[in-house]
Formats: structure tokens, C-alpha cells, sequence
């Protein structure tokens, strides 16, 4: 499974990126990310940052062999389904490039 | 607790057995004590309940027609907003720095506000001043890392103590408070949306603020003033000087090794167009605030005076669909008719260099 996370926002405004395969991961790392593919409802994605200023914008792209998911989220409306993928996926975020 | 110099009666409430007993003693002062120790306690536990209910409602009833009422609360390392209140207005300063920060910088927005423009808080109505201080993110293992962020999320000001890598605390820096708490007034005033120019401009006007609260906390003139917003957030580098430079857009970072280079425009050529950042808000923003930095500079003295005035009556007068082109038309306008020819002239030029004319 290849997972892709674009986060912008923040105070910083900054764009930081990672694009993951889960087979080059530690196997609980790759476990947790899966379990929060297949938990998540991917029809209710939200990207509203309702009143919230400089919080996180997250787009979120996930393939696997059946399927392609792509969703973009805000702190406010991720869904706590995916809170440990944003996790994992925090750790390996590198500067990007608007 | 009960020995300490700020003791609060319902700090000290006995265990309710206890006062049962006393309010049956045959010495009235021991039964007086008691009964009204049951009083107070039954007005904490009515007051603990509403507050667990509706915490920030409960908080915003303490401010009711108070002047400068500030709550700080202690996320302890959580991403619990309200685990605890430490400090509350008029208590003393202890020994963490992040909620002696908190309480201090959203003090002087609070006090910036009011003596200049006759703000009574966020508002203008009072509302109480909320910060949560120790902030963190939770990681997938069930525990948190310290947020490397600050954010207004609606109701109060949440700060995180950065990674000691690349960000410090975000408390450190009067600015990042101060334009935190801008985002509150301007929820209560244009409330521009949080998307393409209007949110750019809502990002311009919280670094407007932000920074002028800082300048005219340490009296710094405009034409030597340093324009850099956040400069205490960073872990300091060759290759980084503040989160965004509003004299010299782009130039904050540059090629660094785990920020980039900073990707704010100084003019309308380089508008950013695409769809991350809420199309641009914290990029694009870079363009109004060279703007309002060219204006006080060029002015001189203390630009929270003249430009400061100018650009806050601009942000009542806005609307929440506002393009770069309506703020400018109004601070144009604004500057002639608050200032004169001079000021007006001053501020139609720094528009016609981002690219801007009217």
C-alpha cells in the first residue's frame, strides 16, 4: 500500500510532504496504517476549517492494489479513524514545494 | 493548598461527612462555620457541573462586564484544551514560563486594544481571554508529542512548546499571541473567510496586529522597527530569521535544510493560485503586509498611530468575501480621510508597488 500526505497550514503556513510504501515500514507501523485505511469511511471526507485559524490542512492520497482513496481533512474534521495514519505519516514529513 | 499565599474557600472544602457532623454542634460558631461551608459547597459543585457542561460558556459568564479577565489553562502535554485552569486574572506569575507567557503577551493585546482603538477585548463586549498552553498532538501509540504549532480554534488561543528542533515554544513570541488573538477580533468584526484573498487578507491582518503590539509594547519606531514575525518560534539557524518577513516577503528562510525558502509573494506577479493553504492563505498574505509595512515605514514614527489606525478601521469597514483590491480601496480612502493628501498618497504608492492600482 503507497500512502501520500500533503500538509499545509499552520502557523507557518508551510507545505511538507511524504509519500510512504507500507511494505518499507516497520511491521506496526504498517499494521496501523492499514487498520486506519480500512476503518475509515472515505465518503465523509470534510475539508471545512470551520472557525478555526492556522490549524492543519491535510490531502491524503492511499493506493493499494484493489483501490485508489484521495480526501483532504482539517485538524477540526479528521476523523479519528485516520489520527493514527496522520500520525505515522507526521514523522516522515519533509519541506515541499508550493 | 490551603496553606498557600492565594487561598481560594473552595479550594478547602472539608470532606462533606465532616461537615455534616459539625453543622449538628451544640457551639453555634462551630454550626455556623459548617452551614455556611455547605453553602459554598453545594455553590462549587452547582458551578464544577456547568463548567464540565459548558466550559467555555463558564468562562465567558466569570468575564461578564469585567474589563481585562484572563484564563489560562494547562493542556499538560495533551490535546485537551480545558484539563486545567492554572491561572486566572489577577493571580500571580509562577514558575511556568508558558503560562506566565500567555498570561502577559494576551495582556498586552488585551491593553494594545483598548487604549488605542477603545477595544474592550475580543469582542468588544469583555469576552474573556482564553489560552491553553502545553499543547500536544497525540502519536499512534496512544501518547502525544508537543505540538509545533499555535492556533485559534474559534474560542481560545492554543499554543504548543515546538520540538526544541526547529520551533521553541510558540508562547515566546509576543507577535504569535498577538496575532492569534487578531484572529478572535476578526471573528467578531469583517470575520473575512478563511480561503483564497479574503483569507489571505485575514492572515494579513493578524500579522498587522501582531506585530504592532509588539512594536508598541517596546516603543520601536517603524523606519528601524524589525519587520520579522515570529523570529523567537525558531530554534535560531544561518539559514532562518522568523516566520515571515513582512518588509521582504520570501525572505524569512531561505534554503533551509528542514523549512525550505519561505514561499511568500511581494507582488500581485506571483499571486500563488493553487489549492494548498486554503488557496494561498498564509503565502498571498505576504503581499498586504509588504504593503503595510512599505505605508510605516515610509510614514515613520510609530506605526501603530497613523498606519495602525488606518488599517484598523479598514477591518471594520471589510466584508467576509474582501479582495486585495476592497482593502485597498478602503485604506486609500481611510488614510485620506482620517490623515490627509500626505498619508493617502503614502499608501496608494505601497499598493501600486505590490502590483495594485486603482
Amino acid at each position: 500500500m503507497k500512502v501520500q500526505l500533503k500538509q499545509s497550514g499552520g502557523f507557518m503556513g508551510m507545505l511538507k510532504e511524504c509519500t510512504l510504501d507500507t511494505h518499507a515500514l516497520e511491521p506496526e507501523e504498517a499494521d496501523t496504517i492499514r487498520d486506519s485505511v480500512n476503518r475509515t469511511d472515505w465518503n465523509q471526507a470534510d475539508q471545512n476549517s470551520g472557525r478555526s485559524r492556522d490549524g492543519y490542512h491535510y490531502y491524503l492520497l492511499v493506493e493499494d492494489q484493489q483501490q485508489t482513496y484521495s480526501a483532504e481533512y482539517t485538524d477540526q474534521t479528521l476523523p479519528e479513524s485516520l489520527k493514527p495514519l496522520i500520525a505515522i505519516l507526521k514523522r516522515y514529513l519533509k519541506a515541499g514545494r508550493f | 493548598m490551603c496553606n498557600q499565599a492565594h487561598r481560594h474557600s473552595i479550594h478547602c472544602i472539608v470532606p462533606p461527612y465532616m461537615t455534616d457532623q459539625l453543622v449538628r454542634s451544640s457551639n453555634p460558631d462551630i454550626r455556623d462555620r459548617a452551614l455556611a461551608t455547605l453553602k459554598i459547597s453545594a455553590a462549587f459543585r452547582a458551578e464544577r457541573k456547568f463548567a464540565q457542561s459548558f466550559p467555555s460558556l463558564m468562562v465567558y459568564a466569570l468575564s461578564a462586564e469585567q474589563g481585562k479577565n484572563r484564563v489560562i489553562y494547562d493542556a499538560r502535554q495533551t490535546d485537551n484544551l480545558m484539563k486545567a485552569i492554572v491561572r486566572k486574572e489577577g493571580e500571580p506569575a509562577g514558575d511556568d514560563e508558558a503560562v506566565n507567557e500567555a498570561y502577559e503577551y494576551s495582556g498586552d493585546t488585551y491593553d494594545f486594544f483598548e487604549k488605542l482603538f477603545q477595544r474592550n477585548s475580543l469582542d468588544d463586549k469583555g469576552m474573556t481571554l482564553i489560552s491553553t498552553v502545553h499543547v500536544a498532538e497525540s502519536d499512534y501509540r496512544g501518547g502525544y508529542v508537543p505540538m509545533s504549532n499555535a492556533f485559534w480554534n474559534g474560542e481560545l488561543m492554543a499554543y504548543g512548546d515546538g520540538d526544541g528542533i526547529i520551533f521553541n515554544r510558540f508562547t515566546q513570541s509576543l507577535d504569535v499571541v498577538g496575532h492569534e488573538l487578531t484572529h478572535g477580533v476578526q471573528s467578531f468584526t469583517s470575520n473575512l473567510n478563511y480561503y483564497g484573498q479574503p483569507g489571505a487578507l485575514n492572515e494579513h491582518f493578524s500579522d498587522v496586529f501582531g506585530i504592532l503590539i509588539r512594536q508598541w509594547k517596546t516603543q520601536e519606531r517603524a523606519e528601524t522597527a524589525n519587520w520579522t514575525i515570529g523570529s523567537e518560534v525558531l530554534v535560531p539557524a544561518e539559514t532562518r530569521r522568523g516566520i515571515r518577513d513582512m518588509l521582504n516577503p520570501g525572505k524569512a528562510y531561505v534554503d533551509d535544510p528542514d523549512l525550505g525558502t519561505d514561499p511568500q509573494p511581494g507582488h500581485m506577479n506571483d499571486l500563488y493560485t493553487g489549492p494548498y493553504d486554503n488557496n494561498g492563505v498564509h503565502i498571498n498574505s505576504g503581499i498586504p503586509n509588504r504593503v503595510f509595512a512599505l505605508v510605516a515605514t515610509e510614514l515613520g514614527g510609530n506605526a501603530w498611530e497613523v498606519a495602525g489606525r488606518i488599517w484598523y478601521d479598514t477591518l471594520l469597514q471589510l466584508t467576509n468575501s474582501s479582495q486585495f483590491n476592497d482593502c485597498a480601496r478602503l485604506t486609500i480612502q481611510n488614510a485620506g480621510s482620517l490623515f490627509g493628501e500626505a498619508e493617502k498618497k503614502v499608501v496608494q504608492n505601497a499598493w501600486k508597488t505590490v502590483g495594485l492600482t486603482l
